[in-house]
């Protein structure tokens, strides 16, 4: 017997108890709808906190915040940790950056600002992903990238001896009015460092051309207004305050504490490894481990989260098929009824030669049949519930659980691909598994009986 | 065409300690070749129906063996008596046994769906058969919709529709009147001599009787042939 034959003869089956097998098929499209829909909620809440996690980070990126060791000085990272870094396999690369410990004066113009300075190797920063909304890359040490909301930090004169700002919106207000407003591209910048020399503050002036102006970070409360430096200067900032990272003495009373001197080595503030991609990184991460660094990555943060939430969704999953298993017993009613219904039918297919195994497989199909139907309109539903969830349950929580503000990607229910799949099979293999013991029935109708 | 060698069967009734068995055919054997109109009569609960139900491969006989088109049966699993059947046989029932939810011309195409038979030549032999048993006006038809002529009517074209070397009938003038009866008694003369179909058919009518090569007698579960002038 053809497939399009089998499929014929279950469908003018099917026509005979329509208001019988409409109510099974609502029963599967009820309880498909509770399973995807309530295990779309762990889908979603997981989104939600990786999203939150992701935001502003890359996902290939281990920070490497030390290393163990016996002497304090040898914690931190050094130079030719990076290079040991660069010559694993699988990194992309190793951004490596050293934040001065003082805030350096900033003057453009008539415009001043006292803002952060970090040393950095800008091709190296620009493998790993620093990116630029304009201008390019520094070619020589004097050719400097600042970050997207430095120029706007650079206050007019008029601005000078203005109380400090109570609230946020009146310093933006103050921004507004007195910050610089102008493309910095191309232009020079002074910037000034100092030291306490005894009871005299001496200071040092560089000038720097801007070349490129940075990315604005991902998230909208974040603002960069840094000056990237070449790291060429290091040494050269370090002999003039005479202290590691550019550090200023307190005042002039205070004398230059040990810790402060400077070392040989050049050490950095923040020291990020970046994987060439993922599914390489959970052995760049055991590599490191190894070797006794302090590390950090988002992917392991984000592995841990990932063990939850299956664990939570799996949860969900369960209580979910719990209505399906219920809803099955629905399609065994209707099977087993169906086969008693039809037994002289069934007597007489076999009579004229239907194997036993055809017999099993109309009904199998049938079930089936009926369970797919149910199936594809409980994910049609189950889209319309999420949607409605995600509009909804936003509103209620601010509206009756006094919650401001929410996460910025904020999803209560989401339902990828995954999820359809996973369901639809557990679905059909629930209902299949409820079709098997009417099947078998059939295939067990005895001729003579059934044609008396 | 069909060979049946000491057939013995008995049923088994009640439970335990009430369980009786009922012998019911005892070492029945004869065979019918290929192109025979064969009929066997007897009284009721003589095993004619038995007998039959054995033939198709409904039945596991208690002992003997049984050759369809040289092909033991007894021992075959159901799927394969069920290809041998569909191959091989067709049936006409008393009482048609026609699905009630196809219309005539579905219930005909039955034996050739289930063959895998391609819809082309599956509407070229059902107009054919239709035509010739004179049923196509009523094609479609309900069997609820048919007279009792009609139906058997059906139920013959449904039989032969595959052209199966061998049909069992089991009293397929029994629901009929005697106008009736003759007709379907010359489609199956006309059948047999054209396709050279092999018949055997259970009745206890005489008339049927009369038509076949030979007539077998069951008389209490035992088999024995009698001659022509000796059926009336």
């Amino acid at each position: 017997m053809k497939w399009s034959e089998k499929l014929e003869f279950i469908r003018l089956n099917m026509k005979q108890n329509k208001s019988r097998n409409f109510m099974t098929v609502l029963a599967i499209v009820i309880s498909c709808a509770f399973l995807i829909s309530l295990a779309s909620v762990g889908f979603g809440l997981q989104e939600t906190f990786e999203n939150e996690l992701k935001q502003g980070q890359k996902i290939t990126e281990i920070q490497v915040t030390g290393k163990e060791a016996e002497r304090f000085d040898d914690v931190h990272i050094q130079a030719k940790d990076i290079s040991y870094f660069k010559s694993l396999p699988h990194v992309k690369g190793v951004s490596a950056t050293t934040q001065l410990e003082q805030s350096p004066l900033i003057s453009y113009k008539n415009y001043r600002g006292a803002v952060g300075a970090i040393l950095v190797d800008l091709k190296e920063e620009k493998r790993t992903g620093f990116g630029l909304s304009k201008g390019t890359y520094p070619k020589n040490k004097n050719e400097v990238v600042v970050g997207n909301n430095f120029a706007v930090n650079l206050l007019n004169e008029k601005a000078k001896g203005l109380p400090a700002a109570e609230t946020d919106s009146e310093y933006q207000e103050r921004l507004k009015k007195y910050g610089l407003h102008e493309n910095l591209l191309g232009k020079k910048v002074k910037m000034t460092i100092s030291q306490y020399e005894g009871k005299e503050r001496k200071e040092k002036e560089y000038t720097f051309t801007v070349v490129g102006i940075g990315k604005a970070p991902a998230k909208e409360w974040e603002v960069d207004n840094n000056i990237y430096i070449s790291n060429e200067w290091y040494k050269d900032i370090e002999q003039f305050t005479g202290t590691a990272n550019g550090m200023t003495v307190p005042s002039a009373k205070d004398k230059l504490a040990d810790e402060m001197k400077p070392t040989d080595e050049m050490s950095y503030t923040k020291v990020s490894v970046y994987g060439d991609n993922l599914e390489n990184l959970p052995a760049v991460s055991k590599k490191l481990k190894d070797d006794n660094y302090y590390i950090y990555s988002v992917a392991d943060e984000l592995k841990n989260i990932k063990t939850v939430f299956l664990l939570l969704k799996a949860g969900l999953i369960f209580v979910g098929i719990i209505a399906v298993a219920i809803a099955s017993i629905g399609i065994f009613n209707t099977m087993t009824m169906a086969v008693t219904e039809r037994t002289r039918e069934i007597g007489i297919l076999k009579a004229l030669g239907c194997r036993p195994s055809t017999v099993r497989q109309l009904f199998l199909i049938e079930t089936l049949y009926l369970a797919f139907i149910g199936l594809v309109w409980g994910i049609v539903f189950s889209y319309v519930i999420s949607f409605l969830l995600n509009k909804l349950v936003p509103f209620v929580l601010k509206e009756f659980f006094d919650i401001k503000e929410l996460p910025t990607h904020f999803v209560f229910s989401s339902i990828p691909l995954s999820l359809v799949l996973i369901s639809g099979g557990l679905s059909l293999a629930v209902a299949l598994i409820s079709g098997l013991r009417p099947a078998k029935k059939a295939t067990q109708i005895d001729v003579i009986t059934a044609l008396k | 065409m069909i060979n049946l060698t000491n057939i013995s069967h008995s049923y088994v009734i009640g439970r335990k300690q009430n369980k009786q068995i009922i012998p019911v055919l005892h070492d029945v054997s004869f065979s019918v070749e290929k192109g025979e109109i064969v009929s066997i009569i007897g009284k009721s609960g003589s095993g004619k129906s038995t007998l039959l139900h054995i033939a198709s491969g409904f039945l596991t006989p208690s002992e003997g063996q049984v050759l369809v088109n040289h092909q033991e049966i007894v021992s075959l699993s159901e799927e394969k008596r069920a290809d041998i059947r569909l191959e091989n046989v067709g049936f006409i029932f008393q009482n048609f046994q026609l699905m009630p939810k196809l219309t005539a011309k579905e219930n005909i195409l039955l034996p050739l769906k289930l063959s895998g038979i391609g819809k082309n030549e599956r509407e070229m032999k059902v107009d054919e058969w239709m035509k010739r048993l004179e049923i196509d006006h009523v094609q479609d038809h309900y069997p609820t919709e048919l007279s009792g002529g009609q139906q058997q009517r059906v139920a013959i074209a449904r039989a032969m529709i595959h052209e199966p070397p061998l049909v069992l009938a089991d009293e397929p003038t029994g629901n009929v009147d005697t106008e009736t009866e003759a007709s379907i008694l010359s489609i199956i003369q006309s059948i047999n001599q054209e396709f050279g179909t092999t018949f055997i058919i259970i009745t206890h009518d005489n008339e049927v009787a009369s038509i076949s090569n030979r007539t077998l007698l069951l008389k209490e579960g035992r088999i024995q042939e009698v001659l022509k002038h000796e059926v009336v």
